[in-house]
């Protein structure tokens, strides 16, 4: 299955690499494997797409995407390659893409600008008492960037996930906590307001 | 037989090589890729150029590039400027030439959109951004202003007066620019359909049964992906006839192997040519090799064949150079210099004094760095989840903290062990946690350095005693 092959109302998963590193972990393959099974529930009547993570094409990763394949050949998913990177592959199929799921931040930003509903998946876990996937750190307020690799922690002027002009406020944005909410918010219409800043806006202590 | 590089001989290509690229983005070339912008924008790209016998070609694009503190002044190393001829006051990033045009074309003040993600290494460092604040004041840009974009992050718009300048460093999502450059079938579709075909090695037609190979032990292509991740989607092979009629199936993007020039120390050269692009001008900013001792992962002196399951002679590069044994600094952090000041790796040369110790007197002392070399780490030892120690680095141990103290690997200091400080106190190690290339970071701190240091070997990394060569 190619990108440009996307039809219209296309659902896409976005998997991540480090999914069979964390196979050893019961409990995040029981949560992983919920999600698409409530997913090929709720869009039966779509085409959900499996999109493979660019890293797992490293040589090292080998295993990795063995997995993947195997993963959604399991589910009866179709994949979509590594390439074009998932900001690319958003925006050329914007129109086709009805609703997108990510762990990954940067997925989810790029999927709201262009007015898809988007489901972030760091709820499910979160409200799982299953630790962040990449460095197995629990904290239920890491939805975002702002922990990203789990060494350092945010200063108290940090600007905070939730408070990101993009999510806060966006109808489109759904941080799923129960696999229930899969699809709740497909027919929201809302229109994201890209952020605009000011000189005086920026802060910069350059002491 | 690897040939020396010299500067004189690329250096006019790879500014007009550069620019010739950097100019397919201009508004007057093709209005798309600046759509939504104004004339007060800027970013920074970078054009990787190998040089190899004579000629020139283009290894890859990239947005986000790196802009280290090293990058904040010009010393040189003797040994590597004198041998590749390399003028002393060359400079490794031009913010004069920046400031010039960000001034003549009528701006007073700027605002930095630099890339903070919390883990990984600032681009650019914060002090070359110090510095160029200090050499853009003297250009009449007296105000600047940051904004950071962390990872994932859209970019705003900026609501600002016209003569206010805003300076990328950051990769833009929806950027048609960052999307073109980060796509190598993109790229080179364009720089193919701009005319610049012949900066890239890509083989076509009947390369197959007309292929000149290189010699034994030296990989004959290089298979590039449509993206890479710091080198990660290219794989090097023998050609022989099987080899060639699979990789031209298998594969869209094969490109010849061109052996690169070498340093002094016959490690392998890559010229960044960077560049400041905006809407209507292209600014060079730098065009020469730095000294990082060579960046082994194009250099065939350290590949490794093996037949791939495909049953291909295939090369690897992730072993790159053998330092098992060796202590390896990684980017970003601080090693103790005899003026009790901790500098930044990045910043250290041969020639730097250090400081020493005894472990028979138990005392300090000093120590000159005698070579210094750029390597790719691995996995790693996170100790006390703050110190990462790179798997088979050596630092001072003892089971108590008060006898018993040798330099063991990081691998055998036990959880209740002592290391010893730089105020020669013993620390007791709580934490240790191993981590692979797959769960330590794996992009922005990959890099790190070896250190030869001689008379004494024992030098402080983070606030540690560790042994550089054992």
């Amino acid at each position: 299955m190619n990108h440009n092959d996307l039809t219209e109302g296309s659902v896409i998963f976005f998997s991540q690499d480090y999914t069979n590193h964390r196979r050893d972990w019961d409990e995040f393959s029981e949560v992983y494997e919920s999600i698409l099974l409530k997913l090929k529930d709720k869009y039966s009547n779509k085409n959900i797409f499996y999109r493979l993570h660019p890293y797992i094409e490293r040589q090292e990763y080998k295993q990795e995407l063995n997995f993947h394949l195997d993963f959604a050949k399991k589910f009866n998913l179709e994949t979509l390659p590594t390439s074009p990177l998932a900001d690319i592959l958003i925006k050329d199929n914007s129109d086709k893409i009805s609703a997108t799921y990510s762990i990954d931040s940067g997925v989810i930003n790029t999927s709201l600008r262009y007015n898809i509903p988007s489901y972030h998946l760091y709820g499910v876990f979160v409200s799982n008492k299953i630790p962040h996937p990449y460095k197995k750190i629990i904290d239920p307020n890491m939805f975002g960037w702002e922990y990203a690799y789990g060494i350092i922690e945010p200063t108290s002027d940090s600007e905070k996930w939730e408070d990101n002009p993009l999510i806060k406020n966006n109808k489109l944005y759904l941080n799923i906590t129960d696999s229930s909410q899969v699809g709740s918010i497909d027919d929201v219409s809302h229109k994201t307001e890209m952020p605009s800043v000011k000189w005086d806006d920026l802060k910069w202590d350059k002491t | 037989m690897s040939i020396l590089y010299k500067q004189s001989t690329y250096e006019d290509r790879i500014v007009s090589q550069s620019l010739n690229l950097a100019d397919m983005f201009l508004t007057s070339s093709n209005a798309q890729y600046w759509a939504g912008k104004n004339n007060h924008h800027g970013v920074l790209t970078s054009f990787d150029w190998i040089p190899s016998s004579g000629s020139l070609t283009l290894l890859e694009a990239n947005m986000t590039i790196e802009v280290a503190s090293q990058h904040a002044n010009n010393n040189w190393n003797s040994q590597f400027s004198q041998s590749i001829g390399l003028s002393p006051t060359s400079k490794k990033f031009d913010m004069d030439a920046m400031a010039t045009y960000i001034s003549e074309s009528g701006h007073t003040s700027i605002i930095h959109v630099t890339r903070n993600v919390p883990g990984w290494q600032q681009q650019p460092h914060p002090n070359v951004l110090t510095k160029f604040n200090t050499i853009l004041n003297n250009y009449g840009i007296t105000s600047s202003s940051k904004y950071e974009v962390n990872y994932g992050q859209m970019i705003p718009d900026f609501d600002v007066p016209d003569t206010t300048f805003v300076l990328r460093y950051s990769y833009e999502i929806g950027s048609e620019i960052d999307e073109t450059i980060c796509t190598r079938d993109k790229f080179n579709s364009l720089v193919r359909s701009s005319g610049y075909s012949s900066y890239i090695q890509q083989l076509s037609g009947s390369w197959t049964t007309d292929f000149v190979k290189n010699e034994d032990g030296v990989p004959d292509v290089v298979v590039k992906k449509d993206y890479t991740f710091g080198g990660e989607g290219i794989q090097m092979f023998d050609v022989d006839s099987f080899t060639s009629n699979f990789l031209s199936s298998s594969y869209n993007y094969v490109e010849k192997y061109n052996k690169p020039d070498v340093n002094h120390l016959g490690d392998s050269v890559e010229v960044r040519g960077v560049v400041m692009m905006t809407p209507t001008k292209n600014i060079m900013v730098s065009q020469v090799p730095e000294y990082t001792g060579g960046d082994a992962w194009l250099n065939h002196n350290h590949l490794t064949s093996f037949t791939n399951e495909d049953g291909l002679t295939e090369y690897t590069y992730g072993n790159r150079k053998e330092y098992n044994n060796k202590f390896v600094t990684l980017v970003g952090e601080k090693v103790l210099s005899s003026s009790n000041e901790w500098i930044d790796i990045e910043d250290l040369t041969i020639g730097y004094v250090l400081v020493s110790y005894d472990t028979g007197s138990s005392e300090k002392g000093t120590t000159t760095i005698s070579d210094i070399d750029l390597v790719q780490w691995g996995s790693d030892y996170l100790i006390n989840n703050t110190l990462k120690f790179m798997s088979g680095s050596y630092v001072y141990n003892s089971s108590n903290g008060s006898s018993g103290w040798s330099f063991a690997q990081i691998q055998d200091v036990a959880v209740g062990s002592y290391i010893l400080s730089s105020s020669l106190q013993s620390v007791q190690v709580s934490s240790s946690l191993a981590r692979s290339t797959a769960t330590a970071n794996a992009l922005g701190d990959r890099l790190g350095w070896v250190i030869d240091a001689e008379p004494s070997d024992h030098i402080f990394v983070e606030g540690t005693l560790v042994h550089d060569d054992k």
